[in-house]
């Protein structure tokens, strides 16, 4: 978003407000994270539920990402980690999924620490009436995410 | 007496802010007075960036945006460039420049220290690089 203290035409400014809704509507995708260079995954999936299927949640995920261009079963890959967990108030559920992406870093940190970190973490926490519905749904929209914001880093 | 110097220097960097790191990577000005003395004797407009060192946007904006090549270029050819944390640098640099919110790119004629464009949040490399562009056309051509 940009401001001036000019006051140009009336169509500069349509052709600015166009260019400035198309970035806008970009930035929706972009996120706090440089997902740069990613390729070589490795899924790892914690699920607290037992509402959920480990194994389906794997191949449909493994799916959709291969499809994005990212490569599984290398050596030293990059750790996505899929948390799924619940807990059942009366007749609902509340239910926390989060997608990250964990790796080995060098910190900031005096002698400058290695350590594993999250470099990409988004959750989302839900009431799940039909739990298992709501959760893929949830899980799909922050693969979504994950995959819209690499690209946006990428492209 | 060298060895101590250089050992000093490092000792130095090492606790040295992330933001005179950047500064010192991509050669930003750090001292606002310096920086518009400088735009005024070249002829350039005054690129001021505000940035946090709490704002994870701020962080991508200039790892992603500000420390590529051709933005780099760009802001070397034709502009004058300082970096000010909007909080800890208050009162090193004009109130009329504080920012509410961060990331944000003033370009500033130097003569009259009136910003001609202003942007806020996360930009890529292309759309910084079209506000660049813009800022240059604002420039009045006699001060070109």
């Amino acid at each position: 978003m940009k401001t001036s203290n000019h006051a140009p035409q009336s169509g500069y400014f349509l052709k600015k407000l166009v260019i400035v809704l198309i970035f806008s509507i970009e930035l929706f995708a972009s996120s706090i994270y440089t997902l740069d260079n990613i390729r070589d995954l490795n899924l790892y999936i914690d699920n607290q539920t037992d509402f959920m299927d480990k194994k389906e949640i794997k191949e449909a995920l493994s799916q959709k990402l291969e499809a994005a261009g990212f490569v599984f079963g290398e050596t030293d890959a990059l750790i996505l980690v899929i948390k799924i967990k619940s807990l059942e108030i009366e007749e609902s559920m509340a239910i926390t999924v989060s997608v990250g992406l964990g790796e080995e870093v060098i910190t900031r940190r005096k002698d400058k620490i290695e350590t594993f970190a999250y470099t990409y973490i988004e959750s989302k926490f839900i009431e799940g009436y039909d739990p298992k519905e709501d959760t893929e749904e949830a899980l799909n929209a922050l693969i979504d995410d994950f995959i819209a914001a690499y690209k946006d880093d990428n492209e | 007496m060298k060895i101590i110097l250089i050992l000093l220097t490092l000792f130095t960097l090492s606790f040295s802010a992330q933001i005179d790191e950047f500064a010192s990577e991509v050669s930003y000005e750090r001292d606002y007075n310096k920086a518009l003395k400088m735009a005024q004797e070249q002829n350039k407009i005054l690129m001021l960036v505000l940035v946090g060192d709490y704002c994870p946007w701020c962080k991508k904006f200039e790892r992603k945006t500000l420390k590529s090549q051709e933005v780099r270029d760009e802001v070397a050819k034709n502009f004058v460039p300082l970096v000010m944390d909007k909080y800890k640098d208050k009162g090193k640099y004009p109130d009329a420049f504080y920012a509410p919110v961060i990331p944000a790119v003033y370009f500033v004629d130097p003569k009259s220290e009136k910003s001609l464009l202003e942007t806020v949040a996360y930009m890529k490399k292309a759309e910084f690089l079209d506000n660049a562009d813009d800022a240059l056309g604002l420039f009045p051509k006699e001060d070109k």
